[in-house]
């Protein structure tokens, strides 16, 4: 028996699950105090967190917290490691295709955005040295996708900490979990159908997990259309455009939450070769072809036909 | 009037003199131009133009108002023209399984590419 509960962050919902239901309001502090603190570092659309105040420093050097320098190590971690698949300085790139605000607000309209081909400045260009952020002017960082994923590592292992049970925390697609699993392990359904984020009966496929990371990135959910353009925020650094990816979901396990939501967005971003360098990466993973058709590569199970019972328990 | 051979090996000696400065005028101007384009393709190295064009010598701005003052760089060497190791993805411990086909449970989680 486990015990649940999901709300609303950062346009996307979070889902917290413990194995034992008397230890869930403590569970919940740990993963209301890392989103607050990740919020406060990392949230491109606050105007007073750190990550606005970096990216309005017009060159000068910025003295950061601990957890926006983690974070940003992090992320530069991830852009080398996917040979710069994923790379936080697309943040220009993104608000030239419109997604400047809470995606709430974009998918309310807007003039069609220029896009221009070109790559962005590249992680290379980002300068941490101990506490203090130097970007060269011009260049937008952004951290969503690392720092939603590392807030569900943060927060699973904090809340394993504060609790001592076993740990899913769910941020939009990035899972982490913690601590004992429940009998037979955390159950997830990889969908590509976002009409349910909860445990509902979205077509795709079960997989069973125990430890770690599972991520799933599509180009499927965060769009939005200008004009007569169809755009979505997976951003390919060497064009600096939405990429044009031949796989619309991409779902990886991964040691971390970091790990797996980069290993899906490198994916994404590679296209075709994505395949051969997963299995290379020995991570399994999960893609889906535009036209639906998926694919189980280094080790990620076999689909076979799921029939869901109505009414069962979660966990 | 000058013996034949003493005037041919002037000329000689003249041109071998004229084909050394040459050379030393071109040996100069290459190793000139060596430093230029060393300069020039350090300017354009990754991560070197940024650190060069704003490298002034101006205090960090704090971003978090009670911060504590800078301390040295990074355990990991964060700075990444420094880096000594490549960083890589982690697998998982144990790769995800199929759920046993009977009971059929429901999932306790969706997870549907919100990232």
């Amino acid at each position: 028996m486990t015990g649940a509960v999901g709300f609303p962050v950062w346009g996307t919902t979070a889902r917290l699950l413990v194995t034992d239901p008397r230890r869930l309001d403590a569970a919940r502090a740990a993963l209301d105090a890392e989103l607050t603190a990740m919020g406060a570092a990392c949230d491109r659309f606050r105007a007073d967190s750190e990550l606005s105040r970096v990216n309005a420093a017009g060159g000068r050097p910025v003295e950061v917290s601990a957890l926006f320098a983690e974070t940003l190590r992090r992320a530069l971690d991830v852009a080398e490691a996917t040979g710069g698949a994923v790379d936080p300085t697309v943040g220009a790139a993104l608000v030239a295709a419109g997604y400047d605000r809470d995606l709430a607000e974009v998918r309310g309209g807007g003039p069609a955005p220029r896009l221009v081909r070109r790559r962005v400045a590249g992680w290379r260009t980002v300068h941490l040295d101990g506490r203090v952020v130097r970007l060269p002017r011009g260049v937008l960082l952004d951290l969503g996708a690392t720092a939603k994923a590392l807030a569900a590592d943060r927060a699973a292992e904090r809340a394993l900490a504060d609790t001592g049970c076993g740990v899913l925390v769910g941020l939009g697609g990035d899972i982490a979990v913690g601590g004992p699993p429940p009998e037979g392990g955390w159950r997830i359904r990889v969908t590509d159908d976002h009409r349910d984020n909860g445990p509902g009966d979205a077509p795709g496929q079960d997989v069973v997990i125990s430890a770690g990371g599972l991520a799933t990135s599509s180009v499927t959910v965060r769009r939005w259309r200008r004009g007569d353009q169809r755009l979505h925020h997976i951003i390919d650094p060497a064009t600096g455009i939405p990429a044009a990816s031949c796989w619309r979901t991409a779902s990886v396990a991964a040691a971390t939450c970091v790990d797996a939501n980069a290993a899906a967005t490198a994916a994404l971003v590679k296209g075709w070769s994505a395949g051969t360098w997963l299995v290379d990466q020995r991570l399994p993973a999960r893609l889906v072809r535009l036209d639906g058709h998926a694919f189980a590569l280094a080790g990620w199970p076999e689909e076979t036909p799921v029939a869901i019972t109505s009414g069962g328990r979660a966990g | 009037m000058q013996h034949p051979e003493r005037s041919r090996r002037r000329r000689r000696d003249a041109g071998l003199n004229q084909v050394a400065a040459w050379t030393r005028r071109a040996v100069g101007v290459g190793i000139v131009l060596s430093g230029l384009l060393a300069a020039g393709l350090a300017h354009l190295l990754p991560g070197q133009a940024a650190d060069r064009a704003d490298g002034g010598p101006e205090a960090p701005v704090s971003s978090e108002p009670s911060a504590p003052p800078a301390t040295s760089p990074s355990p990991d060497g964060s700075a990444r023209p420094h880096r000594t190791h490549r960083p890589r993805l982690t697998p998982p411990a144990t790769a995800p399984a199929a759920p046993p086909s009977t009971p059929v449970r429901r999932p306790a989680h969706t997870t549907s590419g919100g990232s």
